[in-house]
């Protein structure tokens, strides 16, 4: 299992189940390498996350190099300066983002 | 049946969003088909970054240092950074950034193994906050007509935005995430809250009612309004509902009657309707239907403990209130069904009771089942220094508070004091029903500011610096020869005008003493700050007059009169003319 592995498939949801929140948006997130590359989506409809599949429609998209999803994802990374320079791209519907934030907070 | 994938795909050939390849999804403050611009060009030098011995002062700094390596291997620069890691980051030389695959692997794996589920969560939050914000960025942002005067921070605004502002906007509590992303959640839906919580019992109006519970334990709330103006108009409404209740004799003679709302001369009781204003003329007041046959006269002193005169005038006029409070309530053609009491006068220059008196109309309404009602509308949520301005008064309780204004929702709560008759409890309906009062997104700003003043401990600070304030602006005012009259309750402060006084920063309403209202986060340094500057123009409108009046003197003496005396004059005048310079502001 990789590290980002653990982060969507497993703390993810186990934050997604801790509220028992529901909605139908789908989030994926795509590590485009270095140090591993990878396709995860977190489902907010079933309270899971896993690795990405061809057929998955997902409402938004967060993209960038894996070392940039870790660090975003432990806190140490300036989010609004990562967007502002195109370390980080998030393509689609923002409210997806804000149902999976809501739903975790 | 979905093919698990292993290897995530070329975003803009295989994926797709809602229906679309993830290329040709339109972007959220990003250039469509923008790519993350990392380096990666291979970094010279044969230093292993975990073999290097890094001095910072965090003991984090293994972990911190594990990710700053990670974030330079990976091409990050450290201004994208937070920190400590941005500081680990900076302390790395180049020769310690070597590009070593195996190397990324182990710290890359480290960061995440160390992933804490609360910091991932706020990180989530954070990242949704930063799309909404580059969203908004993008585009054109609405006019904003800024109430603060010009030339003015915020944290200096004491009075022009009327109290409304319990916290600076800057405040931080404001750019929580956790805030950020239930407030946009909340503006895309429509939540219907009515004022008994009948249709749509919204998440948000939980919040609220759980972050006042904790500050205002007694206090429930009985219904949500647009405005103060709105809950006090529900105090005519409540009045009429409460006073039909009224018994005398085990009977209610005034059940098919309209009840008054009696009220003290000075409040403000600003409401809607033909009761625009119970007091103030230019403020409602010539549009409202006559309602001066329910005032009554005020005992309020702008001292908070009159002495020697003014205890005189105050007891006299105490005298004559009870008197006027006792006619309205023996009055059976026209019943008073409730007393509206505002514990201090904001509006009117900020005035107080005396306990005592407060607590004989306790009695009084009491003894004929009569509630009374505390607009709390100015004072509310800890501007005093205290929850709420009655709780000023040792042994007071209203049966009612009306709030608004700074805690940004506004409303009706019932208080739970022990002993109650039924005319002084609400019933459900008593204040009708909307089908969607309120507003869940000022529910949930509502609920950050009372979190912020409950955690931070802004109620003891406005109590401390407010009675800080207090005193150095009778310094002000001692300064200027004037009487020091400025007094208050917490953030509440009122003081006469003083002449030449920062009227920006300072603004009266009419005739009636100047309104300090400054937000709770207020520090004794803010006050020196602002205090300082109305010394300095203390001090320069005196020295300006006495430079007005010498140049009035040199310019009487004669060409050929005494030379000594307009040398001394010039000496003098110059002097003045340096320390105006100085004091120029």
């Amino acid at each position: 299992m990789s590290g980002l592995d653990e982060a969507f498939c497993v703390v993810v949801p186990r934050l997604l189940r801790r509220r028992g929140g529901r909605s139908s948006a789908l989030v994926a997130f795509v590590a485009t390498g270095e140090p591993e590359t990878g396709y995860w989506v977190v489902s907010l409809r079933d309270g899971d996350g896993r690795r990405g599949v061809e057929t998955d429609v997902p409402d938004v998209v967060v993209e960038a190099s894996a070392a940039v999803l870790a660090l975003l994802l432990d806190g140490s990374l300036d989010t609004a300066g990562a967007i502002a320079r195109g370390v980080l791209v998030v393509r689609g519907n923002s409210s997806a983002l804000d149902e999976l934030a809501r739903l975790i907070a | 049946m979905a093919r698990r994938n292993d290897i995530a795909p070329a975003s803009d050939t295989v994926d797709a969003v809602g229906g679309r390849p993830l290329g040709q999804v339109g972007q959220v403050g990003q250039v469509a088909g923008a790519r993350p611009a990392i380096s990666t060009a291979p970094v010279a030098g044969g230093q292993k970054p975990w073999q290097t011995r890094l001095e910072l002062k965090d003991k984090t700094t293994s972990a911190a240092v594990a990710k700053a390596v990670l974030a330079v291997m990976a091409g990050l620069p450290a201004d994208l950074l937070l920190e400590p890691v941005r500081s680990a980051a900076l302390a790395l030389t180049e020769g310690q950034t070597s590009q070593d695959p195996q190397a990324m692997q182990r710290v890359y794996q480290r960061c995440l193994q160390q992933l804490d589920p609360e910091a991932v969560a706020e990180s989530l939050g954070h990242l949704a906050v930063a799309v909404n914000d580059a969203a908004h960025a993008a585009t054109t942002p609405l006019r904003h007509r800024d109430e603060v005067p010009r030339g003015k921070s915020d944290a200096a605004d004491w009075h022009r935005t009327w109290g409304l502002r319990l916290l600076p906007d800057n405040d931080p509590c404001f750019r929580d995430p956790k805030y950020l992303v239930a407030l946009n959640q909340e503006s895309k839906g429509i939540r219907a809250t009515t004022h008994e919580g009948r249709t749509s019992l919204t998440s948000s109006r939980e919040r609220f009612e759980a972050a006042l519970a904790k500050l205002a334990p007694t206090a429930r709330l009985l219904a949500v309004t647009e405005s103060g103006s709105d809950a006090v108009s529900m105090a005519f409404q409540l009045a009429i509902a409460l006073g039909r209740r009224r018994q005398v004799d085990g009977e209610t003679p005034f059940a098919a009657a309209t009840p008054k709302l009696g009220f003290f001369d000075g409040v403000y009781g600003g409401s809607r309707g033909t009761r625009a204003s119970l007091n103030f003329e230019g403020w409602g007041e010539k549009t409202s239907e006559d309602l001066s046959a329910w005032r009554l006269p005020s005992p309020t002193s702008f001292q908070r403990t009159p002495v020697g005169p003014e205890l005189q005038r105050v007891m006299a006029l105490e005298t004559e209130a009870l008197a006027a409070l006792t006619r309205q309530l023996e009055n059976k053609k026209e019943p008073l069904g409730a007393i509206f009491l505002e514990p201090v006068q904001g509006a009117n220059g900020v005035r107080f009771y005396r306990t005592g008196f407060i607590l004989a109309v306790r009695a009084l309404a009491d003894k004929h089942g009569v509630a009374i009602i505390a607009d709390e509308v100015l004072t509310g949520g800890g501007r005093t220094g205290k929850m709420f301005a009655y709780e000023h008064y040792a042994g007071f309780e209203p049966d009612f508070v009306l709030f608004g204004k700074g805690l940004q929702a506004a409303g009706v709560l019932a208080v739970g004091r022990q002993g109650r008759a039924e005319s002084q409890k609400a019933r459900t309906f008593d204040l009708g029903v909307t089908t969607a009062g309120g507003d869940a997104t000022r529910f949930l700003k509502g609920a950050q500011v009372l979190d912020r003043i409950r955690e931070s401990n802004l109620i003891a600070n406005a109590a401390e610096v407010g009675a800080y304030l207090e005193q150095r602006l009778q310094d002000v005012q001692r300064r200027h020869g004037a009487t020091p009259d400025a007094s208050g309750v917490g953030l509440l402060v009122g003081v006469q005008r003083i002449a030449g006084a920062n009227v920006e920063v300072s603004h009266s309403p009419g005739k009636q003493r100047d309104r300090y209202m400054p937000p709770l986060t207020l520090t004794k340094a803010d006050v020196d700050a602002v205090v300082e500057a109305l010394l300095k123009k203390a001090d320069f409108n005196q020295l300006a007059t006495e430079h007005e009046n010498l140049v009035a003197r040199r310019n009487s003496i004669a060409r050929d009169g005494p030379t000594k005396a307009r040398d001394e004059l010039d000496a003098r005048i110059e002097q003045l003319e340096q320390q105006l310079g100085q004091l120029a502001i």
